[in-house]
Order: C-alpha cells, then structure tokens, then sequence
C-alpha cells in the first residue's frame, strides 16, 4: 500500500487544531480546550463558577499565587532579667514575675504554636515545665507540654509540634516556669518568644 | 598571672573543633550559634581543646554531655 503526499496532507489537516473562540479563556466550558501556559492582564477578569480559566502572571511571566490561610504572629515576647531566676522560680504568661500575681497569656485565639526560648544567661537554665491550661490560674492543673528541659548558655530551645506534640492541645491560658540549673547565673536574661497561628 | 589568664579560643578554633559553621545543633530541638557559645557561654575564655572545654563547663553551663559525645 502507498500513501500519496495528498493523503499525508489530509491527515495532517485533520490533526491541526486552532484554538479559537469563547472556550479559550473567560467562559464556561463547551469543548476540550487545550490549556498550556499562563497569560498577563493588567485587569484580570472575575470568572465564574465553572469557567475555563487560563492561568494569570505578572508582567514578566512569573505565575501568580495567592497564600491562604491564617498567618503566623508574634503573640507574644517577654524578657527576664537576672534577679528574677537567681531568687526563686521564674513564672512567664503574661508578664515575668516570681510570685503569685501573674496573669498566664491567652492563646485562645492561636490553636497552633510554637515556642523560642532563648537562654543568654551565662549557665544553664532549666525549663521546669510549660503548661496550657483552662484556667487563668498558675497553680491550676494542666497540660503539660514539656518539663525539666535544660536549656544550655547562650542556647535556643523550639518547642514546636514535631518535638512537643502537646503544645497544640486545646486550651486558653499558657504558662511558662524556669529555675536555675545548677549554678545561678551571674549575667544576661531569659527570651521567650510565642509564636501562634490559627486554623 | 592567674590560672587561665591569657587563654582564649577564637571562633575558626571552636568550628574546627566542634566541626561545625555558624550553628551547633545540641538536640533536635536546641540550638546554639557559636558566638554565643564563644560570648554568652563564655567559652572564648578557654583553651582550645575538647577536653578543657568539658572542664569549663564544670556541669553548669550545658554543653557537657554534648561535649562527652563528641569525645568518644
């Protein structure tokens, strides 16, 4: 059997396809459109549910995203001085104090977190424990996320969900409590940063 | 001169010997830069060996037993 050079040019015709028309961007699907690439629009349209749509750039060709979802915050820092931790225990919520007045930070709106505790005291400390709580009350029971944590001179402790699966638990108030380790520092402070995101 | 007077570890010292950058990873969860090693810990007063280091810390500053493991 041959093939004459007309019927390879059929052939070819059938297979060439231009993509023209109402499907191409912008509008409910009716056909197969072939969608490759993206387009730049200094106004892009507002499509609607079902459309075809073409994927949107910038003026250099850079794909446009947008990030959903709630964003993380700093809600809180709170920094400790010396004298506190080389007294008594030091206490962290709201505030630093090393009595009973304190206020534990509410979370409440921050159902995921992460915490940075930064030692630039110049010994170790130990983190006696990290709690969430139901209760805006430091001597309340609780969840405890970690306890008796060392935490080396100079070091930073994360406590976050891979380590400390616990700090996600549902509650509303956390408190933090450090002692000194073995030796009272005789210099520096105590960072704690808390960090909270939401659903 | 006093006992120590004089002894002091630079930065490349303590990354050679600690074989380490700019960070020293003490857990999965802590970490420590070397200048704070170096300043805040106080290491920078102390010999440049693993074994003075270990007797530095004294127990007290939290790096003996990641040292201990670096010895054996």
């Amino acid at each position: 059997m041959t093939t004459t050079f007309s019927e390879i040019l059929t052939g070819v015709k059938k297979l060439w396809t231009v993509s023209t028309g109402a499907d191409a961007d912008n509008a409910a699907v009716t056909k197969n459109p072939i969608l490759i690439g993206g387009r730049y629009s200094t106004t892009p349209a507002t499509r609607h549910d079902g459309d075809v749509t073409t994927l949107e750039t910038d003026s250099t060709g850079r794909l446009l995203t947008v990030v959903s979802g709630s964003k993380t915050t700093l809600v809180k820092s709170v920094v400790a001085n010396n004298s506190l931790i080389t007294n008594v225990s030091l206490r962290i919520g709201n505030t630093v104090v090393n009595d009973t007045n304190l206020t534990c930070l509410d979370i409440n709106s921050y159902p995921k977190r992460a915490i940075s505790i930064y030692n630039a005291y110049n010994q170790a400390i130990s983190l006696t424990y990290a709690a969430i709580r139901s209760t805006n009350d430091i001597n309340s029971g609780g969840i405890s996320i970690a306890a008796n944590v060392s935490i080396a001179a100079g070091a930073t402790l994360y406590i976050e969900p891979v380590s400390y699966p616990l700090i996600n638990t549902t509650g509303i108030w956390l408190i933090i409590k450090f002692d000194q380790g073995v030796t009272p520092p005789t210099s520096g402070a105590v960072t704690v940063y808390v960090y909270g995101g939401g659903n | 001169m006093f006992m120590g007077e004089g002894i002091s570890m630079t930065k490349i010292e303590c990354q050679a010997i600690l074989q380490c950058d700019e960070v020293i990873c003490l857990s999965n969860s802590q970490t420590v830069t070397v200048d704070a090693f170096l300043d805040i810990a106080g290491f920078k007063d102390c010999e440049p060996n693993l074994q003075a280091m270990i007797d530095f810390d004294g127990g007290t500053k939290g790096y003996r037993d990641f040292l201990l493991q670096l010895s054996d």
